[in-house]
């Protein structure tokens, strides 16, 4: 062979062929059985060297499960021999491809698991989350059950249901693949989605619940959701980018956060939306307001301002949605006029938080009493001589770490309009 | 109709050449990872189908070539260069050329064993660190076409010293 032809095998197995060289090998192989034979050759060599050089802990370890099943299980001379008996064959001598091995414990399990009548699925894992129904290979081998951390791909046949350890169910999508996490800091639950759908019923607990994929993550608590990464096509000749994908996210009910680059969107029950590169983002959709009347019904708020000309405004209110008085958990009932009242929409519209909160001060400090809970800020002097001050109660909770002469901003309570939150006042300082 | 005792020292003894195949055709390593698992479990379903008096080995690199041939007409982005004409004449090439495992895998040890500390080092970084030619290339201070043409030669050296030790053998 050439020098040439030699180099165009051994550019293409290294992923350097330009198309043209490309077509040229093609050419090659479809034209001349020789060159076909040293291409096989030179890629039978490079999988080999892999196999040979890339033993690592996990293999190593795989290694010493074979060695387990074959002492338990497997009859000698059917390990031992081929079945027409032309070679020698033991495979724990040859560790370089215990690597390779993994799909065959597999494959073996699920024979074994077979021999016996009514088992038409073999356990050949442990682990905290389930496979219910479907097809799921993980780490190599079909299995009922996945540890944390499996990489797992869903059969071509049909769709695959797992009981995550925390309760909540996916649903995969055919040939979808996905690594299946445990928690993760104050997330129950994670999920990295690598490829196709998958559908979430999550179950209501403590922590968030995050699918996190190349593309964005989304992030729930009690809801149901689904999540699919839609190839997007390269231009021509370039290779595909799963960051170039497009991240489709439906929500059945409940709240979902898609974090998208530097942008996270709220996704409210019955709405979906497409998250991709190109796509701008919505300005903020937040409205601060003081309401004359404000009342939850029907699935719905409605509110009056209080102007001259008072306007009725009404919103949808998403399943889910947190209502929070002085940012604790608080009833709908517990909503009264003349609070300040800050909603959040979600990308639909509907109004996913409302947050309650009583009016902002700002002035200078004149003195701190953390002893009796009193903070005063100076008052302008008024005409009967007296300073004109203003104290204010704070919560016995909250210890006021300022100075006299600082200038601060005080966070009233929505009820009772005691001090909850002390800050500098940047703003007065610009 | 195949015995199933016989499909574990089978898959072990031709693995190697499986995997060999479908690393010709696919370059991607992850899918083709992918592909290899998928293929197994095929194999394992359709292995009462075998007819034991052809080549397992042939048997299974069939199935693969199907498989590949499938996932590239369905998913436009599977990473396959080439047509299903040339996937094919591959998958003949193979039936030619066709080694299960054992003499030739030590035989390749003994070989990577003996090669020069530089040779040794270049195929450490390929292989065992898994690193893209470029990255060899930034690592060791050499042109990217020196790596190519280096590698290459370490390859068709080993080769002939696997035919080598398997001629004296």
């Amino acid at each position: 062979m050439n020098d040439p032809d030699h180099n165009l095998i051994h550019k293409y197995l290294d992923g350097a062929l330009s198309a043209a060289e490309l077509a040229e090998l093609e050419a090659s192989v479809n034209s001349d059985p020789e060159f076909a034979d040293r291409f096989a050759q030179a890629a039978r060599l490079d999988s080999d060297l892999a196999a040979l050089l890339r033993e690592d802990a996990s293999a190593r370890s795989i290694t010493s499960r074979m060695r387990q099943i074959e002492r338990d299980n497997c009859p000698e001379p059917a390990l031992q021999s081929s079945p027409d008996g032309s070679r020698n064959m033991r495979i724990v001598a040859w560790s370089s491809v215990a690597a390779a091995l993994v799909i065959a414990i597999g494959t073996w399990a699920i024979w074994r698991s077979a021999q016996s009548p009514n088992n038409d699925r073999p356990a050949i894992a442990e682990g905290p989350h389930e496979v219910i129904s479907g097809e799921v290979v993980a780490d190599g081998a079909t299995a009922v059950r996945l540890r944390d951390g499996s990489s797992i791909r869903v059969d071509d046949t049909g769709p695959a249901v797992i009981r995550l350890a925390d309760g909540s169910e996916a649903e995969l999508g055919p040939q979808a693949r996905a690594v299946l996490y445990g928690r993760r800091d104050n997330v129950r639950q994670v999920v990295q989605l690598l490829e196709g759908s998958a559908t979430f019923r999550v179950t209501k607990g403590m922590g968030q619940f995050r699918v996190e994929t190349e593309v964005g993550s989304v992030t729930a608590l009690g809801t149901e959701f689904a999540v699919e990464l839609i190839p997007d096509d390269p231009p021509p000749g370039a290779r595909p980018n799963r960051r170039d994908d497009v991240l489709h996210v439906s929500v059945a009910s409940g709240i979902v956060e898609v974090e998208y680059g530097r942008h996270k969107f709220l996704l409210a029950g019955g709405e979906e939306d497409d998250f991709r590169d190109d796509r701008e983002p919505r300005p903020p959709r937040q409205a601060t307001e003081q309401f004359a009347s404000i009342d939850l019904s029907g699935g719905q708020l409605h509110t009056t301002t209080g102007n001259e000309q008072p306007q009725a405004i009404t919103h949808r209110i998403a399943e889910e949605s947190s209502i929070r008085i002085d940012g604790e958990p608080a009833a709908a009932a517990e909503l009264q006029p003349k609070m300040r009242v800050r909603l959040m929409f979600s990308e639909g519209g509907q109004v996913v938080a409302i947050d309650a909160y009583g009016s902002t001060i700002t002035g200078v400090v004149r003195s701190v009493d953390n002893a009796r809970n009193r903070i005063v800020l100076v008052g302008r002097p008024r005409e009967d001589g007296s300073s004109g001050d203003r104290a204010y109660d704070m919560l016995p909770s909250l210890t006021a770490d300022v100075q006299p002469g600082e200038k601060v901003r005080l966070q009233l309570s929505a009820r009772g309009s005691r001090v909850i939150r002390i800050e500098p006042d940047v703003r007065r300082e610009e | 109709m195949a015995d199933r005792d016989q499909f574990l020292p089978l898959f072990i003894q031709y693995e190697a050449d499986l995997r060999g195949f479908i690393r010709s055709v696919v370059l991607d390593p992850h899918v083709r990872e992918d592909v290899f698992q998928e293929c197994a479990m095929l194999l394992w379903r359709q292995f009462d189908q075998y007819d034991g008096r052809q080549s397992f080995g042939a048997w299974t690199r069939g199935i693969a070539a199907n498989k590949i041939k499938q996932r590239r007409r369905d998913d436009r982005r599977f990473p396959v260069a080439f047509s299903p004409e040339t996937i094919q004449s591959v998958l003949d090439a193979f039936d030619r050329i066709e080694a299960a495992a054992g003499p030739r895998t030590e035989a390749l040890s003994e070989c990577v064993e003996e090669l020069p500390p530089n040779s040794r080092h270049l195929v450490n970084l390929r292989y065992e660190r898994n690193l893209a030619c470029a990255e060899i290339a930034s690592e060791t201070g050499r042109t990217l076409e020196a790596i190519y043409r280096a590698l290459s030669r370490i390859r068709e050296g080993l080769e002939e010293c696997i035919r080598r030790k398997l001629s004296a053998a």
